[in-house]
């Protein structure tokens, strides 16, 4: 509420879009403040009644005279191209080609948009694509595949925040508080390094060194020593902690992917992020358990560390990998 | 984030992102439109250009935090250009330039029983002094919920035009829409 000389308290509070919004979400919405705010104001409560009186007052009546399903039918119909479909796989140098031409759109995007109004950087990657994104403040985020972080540049001396979904490893310099946003819950920091992974319905965080605190967007938080993990299992935060051996490590930094007792299709989505491949498996093999490793860089050494404990054959097809019993 | 999620598949190709923004907004829009012009069909059909247009340059947008901001700052644009496209046809030119009219009408604003009688006329006259672009400022911050950076974007104006229209505007509005009802203390 700036502009205190121009205002006065009413007029603040009713232009105030905290204010609004706990008004219109009929008292619901950041109501903690708020009843603390009239607790505190109890000598203006006329002054805040009016501005409750004004901002419910001011609502404004919904028409709803368009038929919604007739005009969508309109639009289904004006935008039957373009929807995506599974490639078919195709010989390995013409893939090549496609993702050199994707690889060289990306960049391109990626300059033009930090060339753009609002100062929003937004970088992505692919399958089987690495990125080492470099933050102003000298931090750094490596990206596994499939990862995309978003940050705005502009504000970034004043707000470190960072929104992010997929795999990516943090490296934070010293400075004011670090925020990775997440759809499922806010790692906050102040210098350290951490991995973030919101893969797979999953949200875990691990921390290499300092301290990470983790808070769930049901709003539990824990705090990380280094080797540390924390991981939302059925909707609850839970750290599992160092123990005080070697920790938890975060393993894919090295090329590395390791499993616990998780299902082999688990296992696959993984590996068809690192190497661009489709697994195709035989019925009811999707139900086998998985514990373990496979590397990443050499194909068929994943393979074979994956499915020769399962006592399972895999075939390479192109780009198609068969698995038989 | 989840605009951000939502707005990715779209990029992708995912038709179903597209049905979900609609889906989520289409009555939002269709209001913003609404106080800009009555003409359903002008409404109609610049709402269906617009997603179309966002399907066929999907490889080529940019991101966005805010859907329903990207959504709100398309329709104005194409709808005032519209509006003033016929205008100049007809040579119907308003007085504030070519710039389409936004209008809140009594009709448009929910008023409890207590306002009703003493004020409608008074409430009326003042959200006819107000500028269209006060009204507009108001409608996005009050009914959109939007804050000051996303009206400025929306209307293409700076911050601190963005503040005074608002608090002008509100200023104006108080002395109509204030009856001493006591909401807090019933929560105590």
């Amino acid at each position: 509420m700036e502009n205190k000389d121009l205002h006065d308290f009413k007029q603040e509070l009713i232009e105030n879009e905290a204010f609004i919004r706990w008004v219109k979400s009929d008292f619901v919405y950041d109501n903690e403040h708020w009843s603390q705010f009239v607790d505190d104001n109890m000598d203006q409560m006329d002054d805040i009644n009016a501005a409750i009186g004004f901002v419910r007052n001011l609502s404004f009546v919904e028409i709803d005279e368009i038929d919604k399903d007739k005009l969508w039918q309109r639009i289904d119909a004006s935008t039957e191209f373009g929807r995506s479909i599974v490639l078919k796989p195709k010989e390995r140098s013409i893939m090549k080609y496609i993702i050199g031409i994707a690889a060289a759109a990306c960049l391109i995007f990626m300059f033009v948009y930090r060339l753009g109004f609002s100062g929003i950087t937004d970088v992505q990657t692919g399958i089987a694509q690495y990125m080492t994104e470099k933050l102003p403040d000298g931090s750094s985020v490596r990206m596994n595949a499939n990862t995309q972080i978003k940050y705005n540049l502009r504000k970034w001396d004043t707000n470190r925040e960072i929104s992010l979904s997929g795999l990516a490893f943090f490296e934070v310099s010293k400075g004011s508080k670090f925020t990775v946003i997440t759809d499922k819950g806010v790692v906050t920091v102040l210098g350290t390094s951490f991995s973030v992974d919101t893969r797979n319905d999953n949200f875990e965080v691990v921390c290499k060194t300092g301290k990470v605190s983790v808070k769930s967007s049901e709003s539990t938080e824990v705090v990380l020593n280094p080797g540390d993990m924390a991981r939302l299992n059925s909707g609850k935060l839970q750290l599992e902690s160092n123990d005080g051996g070697n920790g938890h490590q975060i393993h894919w930094l090295e090329g590395m992917y390791t499993f616990e007792n998780k299902t082999i299709s688990e296992v696959i989505v993984e590996l068809e992020s690192q190497y661009d491949i489709h697994v195709k498996l035989e019925k009811e093999m999707d139900k086998l358990q998985y514990t373990g490793f496979f590397k990443k860089g050499n194909l068929e050494e994943a393979l074979k560390s994956i499915f020769w404990p399962l006592q399972l054959q895999y075939r390479i097809e192109g780009k198609n990998v068969y698995i038989t019993k | 984030m989840d605009d951000l999620m939502l707005w990715g598949r779209l990029r992708k190709g995912d038709h179903g992102a597209l049905r979900e923004m609609y889906t989520d907004h289409v009555v939002n829009l269709e209001n913003y439109a609404r106080k800009f012009t009555s003409d359903n069909v002008l409404i109609e059909d610049t709402i269906h250009d617009i997603f179309v247009q966002i399907w066929n340059q999907k490889e080529r947008l940019g991101n966005t935090d805010s859907i329903i901001k990207y959504l709100c700052v398309t329709l104005r644009r194409e709808i005032i250009r519209r509006i003033s496209k016929a205008q100049k046809v007809t040579e119907l030119k308003n007085q504030e330039g070519l710039d389409a009219d936004f209008s809140i009408s009594i009709e448009d604003i929910l008023i409890s029983e207590e306002t009703k009688d003493d004020h409608h006329k008074k409430l009326k006259k003042a959200l006819d002094t107000l500028s269209s672009r006060q009204r507009e400022a108001i409608y996005l911050r009050y009914y959109e919920e939007m804050d000051y950076e996303e009206i400025c974007e929306i209307m293409e104006i700076n911050y601190q035009s963005v503040r005074n229209l608002i608090s002008k505007g509100v200023t104006d509005l108080r002395k109509y829409l204030t009856p001493a009802i006591f909401f807090v203390t019933m929560f105590f």
